[in-house]
């Protein structure tokens, strides 16, 4: 493995090849050891192909917004959830705005994303990647990369960066010769449990509450800031009926 | 110097359109109306291929029944056909001439006083979208210039039917995507209504939903939306 990282990730002739990165990360994709598959798989392969320490891949839903489909560890795991708990950072601009999203410092930073910023610092990351995952208008998602400390990606790993995010929109989308979309979603879309969790959490509150789901999600969201929480674990803990949101104590647990 | 200053304003109204909101059917008529200010013709029309590769008739000078008929013998056999098919331009000088070639065509655009035709593609690189029909009652070839000019402003409505086809099928399969994946966080919504209301787990409730749909023939998506929208989930969870 570590000679594979040698091999793609030497680039003694800097290219701004799309062609070049594609075939680097579809290599890579193959040699991921072990049995992930999957989004996870594709997660590890960017880290592979990419001077990158961690990788994460989230879906933009309707009415609901990211949701972490897959990541290469718990570093990236955390960081998505954090997204997806506080409802900001530079993944979910990137899924916004249709460009690409970078944390390079607090200073750079600007003032953007003050609570995840504010995670982001205490994890001893060094920068955040975001590329919106996208086939011409058809937003799927983000993928979202991790740097280790004093670590960037130069001008060619960018643009390699932004030509991989596309090729995982395409394999995610699997458009057919007629550019149909499959019948049923296929396994590269299999949900974590923890993503489940907190949409039946959601169903859970709904019911306890008599209110919509796009409130209910959102009262969940409140809960775990309030708490300094994930969402992932606030989800299961509604679940398991050792929280309840709807009694004039919120946060017993 | 007014000539410049007209086929200038042409073309900027044209890619004016194309930058705002607009529609193919709304281009194409501005396409026309300026091929009518420019050109010296008396007539014309603009047809676009279908999915079955037959003609339609997009846009047209006149919303006379005549102009359109003679449009549409015309895609069946004629010049614009021609046009379609090849991705050349077919000129007419004189339809009176050699009738066999087109005779239903060349007849029809007699007894209206069209002595002449230029068929001009709508083409983009190799793919072929339709044609630009301009009519004339003199007899004669039109300029190789007037030709440019007709041939340019096809082009810039190409570009933008093109480009509108190809959000409208982005379009379509965003919203199929979005479909997929908030039905499926509709079902996991389901689950939680049903466990809180019939305080059962999560697998319990699945196995619950399902039942229930296949005992009303009802896709599991639509029994989960009708959860999450608060009818009545007694039948679910009690079923008879």
């Amino acid at each position: 493995m570590i000679q594979l990282r040698q091999i793609v990730g030497d680039r003694a002739v800097h290219t701004h090849d799309p062609q070049d990165a594609r075939a680097r990360f579809l290599a890579a994709v193959e040699q991921v050891p072990g049995s992930a598959s999957g989004p996870a798989r594709l997660c590890a392969a960017c880290v592979l192909a990419l001077p990158v320490q961690h990788a994460a891949i989230a879906i933009s839903v309707a009415g609901v917004g990211l949701e972490v489909l897959a990541a290469t560890d718990q570093v990236a795991e955390q960081q998505e959830w954090t997204q997806v708990t506080l409802g900001e950072g530079p993944g979910v601009d990137a899924v916004a705005s249709g460009g690409p999203v970078a944390l390079l410092s607090l200073a750079q930073a600007a003032g953007r994303w003050p609570l995840f910023v504010q995670e982001f610092v205490g994890t001893g990351l060094g920068a955040m990647y975001a590329f919106p995952m996208q086939v011409g208008t058809i937003r799927v998602g983000v993928l979202d990369l991790y740097c280790a400390a004093g670590e960037i990606l130069d001008g060619s790993d960018f643009a390699a960066a932004v030509s991989i995010s596309e090729l995982l929109a395409a394999v995610l989308l699997a458009l057919g010769p007629d550019d149909q979309l499959p019948a049923t979603l296929g396994p590269w879309w299999n949900q974590p449990l923890a993503t489940r969790e907190v949409h039946q959490a959601t169903g859970v509150i709904m019911a306890q509450l008599g209110i919509d789901a796009r409130s209910a999600y959102v009262r969940l969201q409140a809960f775990a800031f309030g708490n300094r929480q994930q969402l992932r674990d606030v989800a299961r803990g509604v679940i398991d009926r050792r929280i309840r949101l709807d009694q004039d104590t919120p946060g017993a647990t | 110097m007014e000539d410049y200053a007209r086929l200038a304003r042409a073309f900027i109204d044209l890619t004016e359109t194309l930058v705002d909101d607009y529609d193919a059917v709304e281009l194409s008529q501005q396409l026309i109306d300026n091929a009518m200010e420019l050109l010296p013709i008396a007539a014309a029309g603009l047809l676009v291929g279908d999915v079955h590769g037959s003609l339609q008739v997009l846009a047209a000078s006149s919303e006379e029944t005549r102009l359109l008929e003679l449009l549409q013998v015309e895609s069946d056999i004629g010049p614009c056909l021609v046009a379609y098919r090849t991705g050349e331009v077919v000129q007419v000088d004189d339809l009176r001439v050699d009738p066999e070639r087109w005779p239903a065509f060349a007849q029809q655009a007699g007894e209206y006083h069209y002595r002449s035709v230029s068929a001009l593609p709508l083409r983009l690189r190799t793919a072929r979208f339709g044609a630009l029909n301009l009519f004339s009652t003199e007899v004669g070839t039109m300029s190789p210039t007037d030709v440019s000019i007709g041939q340019a402003l096809a082009d810039v409505a190409t570009v933008g039917i093109v480009h509108q086809r190809t959000v409208a099928q982005a379009d379509a399969i965003n919203q199929q995507l979005q479909a997929a994946l908030t039905s499926r966080v509709v079902i996991e919504q389901a689950k939680g209504v049903l466990s809180e209301r019939g305080s059962i787990d999560m697998e319990r409730a699945f196995t619950l939903m399902r039942a229930h749909a296949r005992r009303t023939a009802q896709r599991l998506a639509d029994v989960a939306r009708s959860v999450v929208e608060n009818s009545d989930t007694d039948d679910i969870l009690n079923p008879k």
